[in-house]
C-alpha cells in the first residue's frame, strides 16, 4: 500500500457522505485526531480536504440521488437478492394451503371485521409493558423499580370555529395505570393473565359530541417514570435526531403537552384513532408505540427548521424499538364492555427478541411509528433470523479508509452500524454490505480487509469505471435533453435483460472478498456480450432491430436500380430495333441475376434463359430475335448447335401451347360468336390466326433482317429456320 | 416550390410542363438582362463545384461583396397592396443563427398564434399576442451539444390532433416531439416524461438534414432532405421510412430543399448541383409503398420493411439554374438582393399570395404574388436600421397577419400586416 497520511484535521469533514456528525457513531480515528493536535497546519488540511472531495464528491452525489430515486420508484427490492434474502421477512408457507376460491371468502371476512370495528363497539386496550432499556443492565431497573404510571388521554381535535385561531382540542383522560417496566417476556406476562393492566374506552367517547363537530380522535399515552435521571437520554445514539425525525414523519402526534413533575420523565406517544376523514386508523393488533421524552419547552411550530435527515445522522424509524422507550398493547375493538376477561393475552412481539429490524408491513404502514406483529411467523423464519441475528450481535465497528490522489492518501471513518455509507441501506450482515457495496457501488473499489474490532473497507475510487452508454442499443438515439428534466439527470435508459446465466453458487463467506491471486476476475465484466450495440440496415441506414439481424440486406447482385438502369441505357439505343431491345433487356437481366461470367456457362445461360422466359418471348412475339441473338452467340463460338437446337425446342413447346390454349380460347369465343351472329358467319373472313401478333406493343423482327442474319449462318442454322418455319406455319403463328 | 401547384394541376405530363417554365425563367432574365452571366455567377458556380472551398455548414456567412441593388428602386416604384409593421423583436440567447422559423398553420380558429425557431442545439416555442407581444412557451434543447438544428415543421397527430412539431439538423437525427403545453394537455408527472415528450426519432440519414416538409394531405409523411445526398419519405405513425429518392439519378451533392406540390402527388427537390429533380409519390410502387408502411406491424413480424429506393426522378433538370438552389425562386431573386450566401429560405402565406424573402444584410421582401403575370409581381422592402444580420428564414401566421424573421444573430422579428 501507499504510504498513507492520516487526515489530519479534528472536527468532522462535511464530507462527501455527509457524515455530518457523530451522532450515529462516526468516529475520527485516534491516529487523525492526534495528528490534528499536533500540527493544525490550515492550508494543508484545506488543500487535503479538496483533495478528497474532488475524488468522493462526484460518486457520492451519484449514488445520494440513485439512492433517493430507489426509495421513490425502486428498481427492484434488495430483499430479492440472493444476498439479502435475510431482509426477506415473507414466508412461502401459506401457498400451499391457499386457493383461489377462497379469496372472496377471504377478503368478505376481513370486510366482515371491519365493519364491526364502527362507531359502536368499544376499543380495549391490554398494555404489556413499557420498554425502556436507557443504556442500563436491566438488574439495575428492577431493583429501582418494577412499574410506570400510564396515563390514557383521548384527544378529540374539532372543527374549527369562526373566532377560533388553532382547532380546538379536547382531552378526555380514560384513566390510569399502572404497567410493568422492562417486563420480562419471556414467561412473566403469561403467569398472571388477570394482572395485565387493561382500559376500556367506551363507544359514546366517539359519537358525535354536540358543542363541537370533531374532526379526529386520537389516543394519548403518558408515561411518567420517576426518578430516572434526564442526562442519560441525551446520551443515547439517537436521542435528539430521532425526535426530529418523529416531528417530521409524524407531525400529528405530540399535538398536546404535559406538565412535567420534579424528579420525573414523562414520555408520550399519540396514535390517531380516527383521523379527519373519520376512517379508522386503529385495527385490531398488538402495538408497540416509541415514545418520546417530553421537553422542558414544546417544541413550537414556528421554530420548526428543515433538516437533512438522510445522511446518515438519524436512524432508521425501526430502530428504535430495540432500545429507545416503547410501550406495548394489545388493541381490540369489542362491543361487549363488561368482558374484560377475555382480553387476550399479549404475547411477545418478535421485534424485542431479534436486535434486527423488521420490515415495514403493509398493514402497519398506516400508523407510522407502530408496529404490529403478526404471530403467524413460521419457525423456518424464526430460525432464520436466529441465526442471523447470531453474528452481528457483538457490535461490530466497521472502518472505512478512503484513498485517494493516487492511493497515497486516506482519511479514516468509522461506522458501528452495518448501514451502507451511501445508501444508508441496513445490510445487517457483513458479508451482505461488503457484497452490496462491490455490486452497487462500481464506482468504486472495496478492499476487505479483516480487523480485530471488525472489519477494515479500503475504499478507492474505480479508475476503470465504465460509464460509457450502457443502456439498450435500441434507444441510443431516443435520448432526448434531459437537461432541464423535473427528475433529475438521467442519462441512461433503464433496461432489463433476461440473464440465463447460472454460475455455481458459492456459501457466502466473508473469505471472498479477501484479495486472492486471480482478483481481477470479478471486476467490472459485463455479463451482456455480443450485439450490445446498434446496427444498421446497409441499404437504408435505418437501425437494425434485434429481431432483423438474420435478414440479409447486403444482397446487392441485382438491385432494383441496376435493372432499370440497365433497361433504360439500352432503351436509348438508336440502332437496334425495339424487338432486338427488348432481348436485350430480357438478357442482361437475366445474366446479373444468374451471374454467369464465363463462356463456358453460356450454353447453361441460353437454356435457362430459354426456360424462364419463353412464355415472354412467345406473348411479345420475339422468337425471331432471341434466334438471332443464338446465332450471333454461335459466331462467337460460344454455344454450340446443339444448344440452339434445344433452346427452340423448348420456345417452340411452349408456342405450341399457347397454341393450343389460344385456339381452344378462339373456338370457344368463336362459338360464342357463331351463337350470336349466326347469319354472318359465313360472310365472315377467317378469324386472326396470329392473335399474339400484337403490332402495337413491338415490332417482331422482320423476315429480312432475320434472313439477313441467316446468311452469317451455316447450313445447319437454315435447315433448322427452315424447320421452324414450317412448324410456325403449321402453328400459324407468323406470317 | 410551391409553383407546383401550376403543374399539379395541369393533366398534362411533367415533362412537357417544364420546357414552358424554363422559357418562362429565361424570358425572366432576358427582360433583365443585367442579371444574367456576369462573372461573378461562374466563380461562385466554379466554386461549388470544386468540394474544397464549400462553406461546410450554413453557418457560413460569406462576407461577399455587397453587390449594387439596382433593382431595388424599380421594385419599389410599384405600389404593393400590403405594408407591414415591425412590433416587436427578441433574441435567444445562445447567439447562434437561428435557421428556421416555422408557424403551426394547423392550430384551431382562435387558438393563439403559435411558432417555433430553430438553431443551435434549441427549439424554441413561442406564442404571439396582440399588441405585439411573444411569449415564451417552450424550449428542448438536445443533449447533445452539438447537435445544430436547421430547419422544424409542423404536423398533428392523427388519433389526438395534439400539434407535433419535427425538427432535425446537423446530426441528422429527425426528431418528432409533442408540443403538449400547446394542446392545454399538462401530462402527469411520470418518471418517463421525457421519453414521451417525443413520438419518434428518425434515424438515417448519413448527413445533416437541412430540410423537413410534411404531406399536404396526409399528416404522418414527412420527407427529410438531406446533405447525403437524397431524400426521404418517413411515416411517422407507424415509424417506418417509405422511400429514399436519391441515387444513381439522384442529387450529386447536397439536397437543399424539397416540398410537395398542393396534391401531395409530386416532390420537387433541389440541391447543391444545381438541378431541379421531380419525384412523383403518386406512381403505383408508391402507393403501395405508402399503403405498406400504414400496415407494417413491426411488433407482429421480425422482418424489416423494405424501404422503396427511388434512384431515378421523373424529372430532372440543370438548366434553370446556375447555382445552389435553395428554394424555387430564391437564385433568381438573389441576384438582387444580396444574398451571396446558401442557405436562406423564403416563405409564402398560407394562401401563397404572399411571398416573402430575407436577404444577407437584414432586408426583407414581400411579394405581392395576386398579379397575372409574374413579372409584374409587386415587392415591399422592410428594413430597420438594427436589423443587419442575414435573415435566414421568414413565416407567415396562417392568416398571413404576421409575419417573423429570423436572423443569424438569434434575433427574432415580428412585422405585424397593417389592414
Amino acid at each position: 500500500m501507499a504510504p498513507q497520511k492520516h487526515s489530519s484535521s479534528g472536527g468532522s469533514h462535511p464530507v462527501g457522505f455527509g457524515s455530518g456528525g457523530k451522532a450515529n457513531g462516526l468516529y475520527q480515528s485516534s491516529s487523525s485526531a492526534m495528528a490534528a493536535a499536533k500540527k493544525p497546519n490550515l492550508q494543508l488540511i484545506q488543500a487535503d480536504h479538496e483533495l478528497f472531495l474532488q475524488a468522493f464528491e462526484k460518486p457520492t452525489q451519484i449514488y445520494r440521488f440513485l439512492r433517493t430515486r430507489n426509495l421513490i420508484a425502486p428498481i427492484f427490492l434488495h430483499r430479492t437478492l440472493t444476498y439479502m434474502s435475510h431482509r426477506n421477512s415473507r414466508s412461502n408457507s401459506k401457498r400451499k394451503s391457499s386457493k383461489v376460491d377462497n379469496l372472496l371468502f377471504k377478503v368478505e371476512k376481513m370486510r366482515g371485521e371491519q365493519e364491526t370495528h364502527s362507531l359502536a363497539s368499544n376499543l380495549q386496550l391490554t398494555f404489556t409493558g413499557f420498554f425502556h432499556k436507557a443504556g442500563k443492565p436491566s438488574q439495575d431497573c428492577e431493583n429501582e423499580q418494577n412499574s410506570v404510571s400510564l396515563e390514557v388521554l383521548l384527544v378529540k381535535v374539532c372543527h374549527k370555529k369562526r373566532k377560533d385561531v388553532s382547532c380546538p382540542v379536547k382531552q378526555v383522560p380514560t384513566g390510569k395505570k399502572q404497567v410493568p417496566l422492562n417486563p420480562d417476556t419471556g414467561a412473566g406476562v403469561q403467569a398472571k393473565p388477570g394482572s395485565v393492566p387493561s382500559l376500556l374506552v367506551p363507544s359514546s367517547e366517539f359519537e358525535p359530541s354536540n358543542s363541537h363537530m370533531v374532526k379526529s380522535y386520537s389516543l394519548l399515552f403518558r408515561v411518567s417514570r420517576p426518578g430516572y435521571p434526564r442526562t442519560q437520554i441525551n446520551g443515547l445514539t439517537n436521542g435528539e435526531n430521532h425526535h426530529n425525525f418523529t416531528e417530521e414523519v409524524v407531525n400529528r402526534k405530540r399535538r398536546s403537552t404535559s406538565i412535567r413533575e420534579e424528579g420525573e420523565t414523562t414520555f408520550v406517544a399519540q396514535m390517531t384513532v380516527f383521523d379527519k376523514n373519520r376512517r379508522l386508523q386503529l385495527l385490531d393488533g398488538e402495538y408497540e408505540v416509541s415514545m418520546q421524552e417530553m421537553e422542558e419547552c414544546p417544541v413550537n411550530k414556528k421554530r420548526a427548521t428543515w433538516e437533512t435527515i438522510l445522511d446518515g445522522k438519524c436512524l432508521p424509524p425501526f430502530e428504535t424499538f430495540s432500545q429507545g422507550p416503547t410501550l406495548q398493547f394489545t388493541l381490540r375493538w369489542t362491543t361487549d364492555s363488561s368482558d374484560r376477561s377475555t382480553a387476550p393475552v399479549a404475547k411477545p412481539l418478535a421485534t424485542r427478541n431479534s436486535e434486527t429490524n423488521q420490515e415495514p408491513r403493509p398493514s402497519t404502514l398506516r400508523a407510522t411509528h407502530t408496529l404490529a406483529v403478526k404471530e403467524s411467523i413460521s419457525n423456518e423464519m424464526q430460525t432464520r433470523r436466529e441465526q442471523i441475528s447470531a453474528e452481528p450481535r457483538q457490535k461490530l465497528r466497521i472502518f472505512y479508509q478512503f484513498q485517494y490522489n493516487n492511493n497515497t492518501r486516506q482519511q479514516t471513518e468509522a461506522r458501528d452500524d452495518l448501514h451502507c455509507p451511501w445508501c444508508t441501506l441496513n445490510c445487517r450482515k457483513l458479508y451482505s454490505l461488503i457484497k452490496h457495496l462491490k455490486l452497487s457501488h462500481s464506482r468504486f473499489i472495496f478492499n476487505y480487509v479483516p480487523h480485530p474490532k471488525g472489519a477494515k473497507i479500503e475504499v478507492s475510487i474505480n479508475d476503470s469505471y465504465d460509464g460509457s452508454y450502457a443502456g439498450n442499443p435500441q434507444d441510443i438515439h431516443n435520448q432526448p435533453g434531459f437537461a432541464f428534466s423535473r427528475n433529475g439527470p438521467v442519462k441512461r435508459t433503464a433496461v432489463t435483460h433476461v440473464l440465463t446465466c447460472r454460475p455455481k453458487r458459492t456459501k457466502a463467506s466473508l473469505s471472498e472478498f479477501l484479495e486472492s491471486e486471480d482478483g481481477d476476475r470479478e471486476q467490472q465484466r459485463t455479463y451482456i456480450s455480443g450485439h450490445n450495440r446498434l446496427y444498421f440496415h446497409s441499404d437504408s441506414c435505418v437501425p437494425l432491430r434485434p429481431q432483423e439481424m438474420e435478414v440479409d440486406s447486403e444482397d446487392e447482385r441485382d438491385p432494383d436500380w441496376l435493372k432499370e438502369k440497365t433497361a433504360k441505357q439500352i432503351e436509348d439505343f438508336t440502332d437496334v430495333n425495339e424487338g432486338e431491345k427488348e432481348i436485350m433487356k430480357l438478357w442482361n437481366l437475366h445474366v446479373m441475376k444468374r451471374g454467369f461470367i464465363a463462356d463456358n456457362q453460356m450454353n447453361v445461360a441460353c437454356l435457362l434463359f430459354a426456360e424462364h422466359n419463353a412464355a415472354h418471348i412467345v406473348k411479345h412475339n420475339l422468337f425471331r430475335n432471341f434466334l438471332l441473338h443464338l446465332i450471333s452467340m454461335h459466331d462467337f463460338n460460344l454455344i454450340t448447335t446443339q444448344t440452339i437446337d434445344q433452346a427452340m425446342a423448348r420456345l417452340r413447346l411452349t408456342q405450341s401451347q399457347t397454341n393450343q390454349r389460344d385456339r381452344e380460347e378462339d373456338e370457344e369465343e368463336e362459338e360464342e360468336e357463331e351463337e350470336d351472329w349466326e347469319t354472318a358467319v359465313e360472310s365472315q373472313p377467317e378469324p386472326d390466326p396470329d392473335p399474339d401478333l400484337d403490332p402495337s406493343e413491338y415490332k417482331p423482327c422482320s423476315d429480312e433482317t432475320s434472313s439477313g442474319a441467316q446468311e452469317n449462318g451455316n447450313q445447319q442454322q437454315q435447315q433448322q429456320q427452315q424447320q421452324e418455319q414450317k412448324l410456325s406455319n403449321n402453328g400459324s403463328v407468323l406470317n | 416550390m410551391r409553383e407546383n401547384k401550376n403543374m399539379s394541376e395541369s393533366p398534362s405530363q411533367a415533362g412537357k410542363e417544364i420546357p414552358a417554365k424554363k422559357q418562362k425563367l429565361s424570358s425572366d432574365e432576358n427582360s433583365n438582362p443585367d442579371l444574367s452571366g456576369d462573372e461573378n455567377d461562374d466563380a461562385v458556380s466554379v466554386e461549388s463545384g470544386t468540394n474544397a472551398e464549400r462553406p461546410d455548414t450554413p453557418t457560413n456567412t460569406a462576407n461577399a461583396p455587397g453587390r449594387k441593388s439596382w433593382g431595388k428602386g424599380k421594385w419599389k416604384s410599384k405600389k404593393c397592396r400590403y405594408s407591414f409593421k415591425c412590433v416587436n423583436s427578441l433574441r435567444e440567447d445562445h447567439g447562434q443563427p437561428l435557421f428556421g422559423v416555422q408557424f403551426n398553420w394547423h392550430s384551431k380558429e382562435g387558438d393563439p398564434l403559435v411558432f417555433a425557431t430553430v438553431g443551435s442545439n434549441r427549439v424554441t416555442l413561442y406564442e404571439c399576442h396582440s399588441q405585439g407581444e411573444i411569449r415564451l412557451l417552450q424550449s428542448y434543447v438536445d443533449a447533445d451539444a452539438d447537435e445544430n438544428f436547421y430547419t422544424c415543421a409542423w404536423t398533428y397527430d392523427t388519433n389526438t390532433s395534439h400539434p407535433l412539431l419535427a425538427v432535425a439538423g446537423s446530426r441528422g437525427i429527425i426528431r418528432v416531439k409533442f408540443t403538449r403545453l400547446l394542446c392545454g394537455y399538462i401530462q402527469q408527472h411520470s418518471t418517463s416524461t421525457c421519453l414521451e415528450m417525443f413520438k419518434g426519432h428518425y434515424v438515417g440519414h448519413g448527413n445533416a438534414i437541412n430540410e423537413l416538409k410534411f404531406h399536404p394531405r396526409d399528416p404522418n409523411l414527412l420527407l427529410s432532405v438531406s446533405k447525403d445526398h437524397a431524400l426521404r419519405l418517413w411515416n411517422i405513425q407507424t415509424d417506418t421510412l417509405v422511400a429514399i429518392f436519391g441515387g444513381v439519378e439522384g442529387h450529386r451533392d447536397e439536397v437543399l430543399s424539397a416540398d410537395f406540390d398542393l396534391l401531395g402527388e409530386k416532390i420537387m427537390s433541389c440541391g447543391m448541383d444545381h438541378s431541379l429533380k421531380l419525384w412523383r409519390i403518386n406512381s403505383e410502387r408508391m402507393q403501395k409503398a405508402i399503403r405498406g408502411s400504414y400496415e407494417y406491424n413491426p411488433s407482429k413480424t421480425n422482418r424489416p420493411f423494405v424501404s422503396q429506393k427511388i434512384h431515378f426522378p421523373d424529372f430532372s433538370t440543370r438548366d434553370i439554374h446556375r447555382n445552389y438552389v435553395d428554394c424555387w425562386l430564391q437564385l433568381k431573386l438573389s441576384y438582387f438582393l444580396q444574398c451571396d450566401i446558401w442557405y436562406m429560405r423564403f416563405s409564402m402565406d398560407f394562401w401563397q399570395k404572399m411571398l416573402a424573402l430575407g436577404n444577407q444584410v437584414g432586408k426583407l421582401y414581400v411579394w405581392d404574388l395576386e398579379v397575372e403575370d409574374p413579372h409584374k409581381a409587386k415587392c415591399i422592402t422592410l428594413t430597420l436600421p438594427k436589423c443587419t444580420s442575414a435573415i435566414r428564414q421568414t413565416s407567415f401566421s396562417r392568416d398571413s397577419s404576421i409575419l417573423i424573421a429570423v436572423c443569424d444573430d438569434a434575433s427574432i422579428w415580428r412585422w405585424d400586416r397593417q389592414r
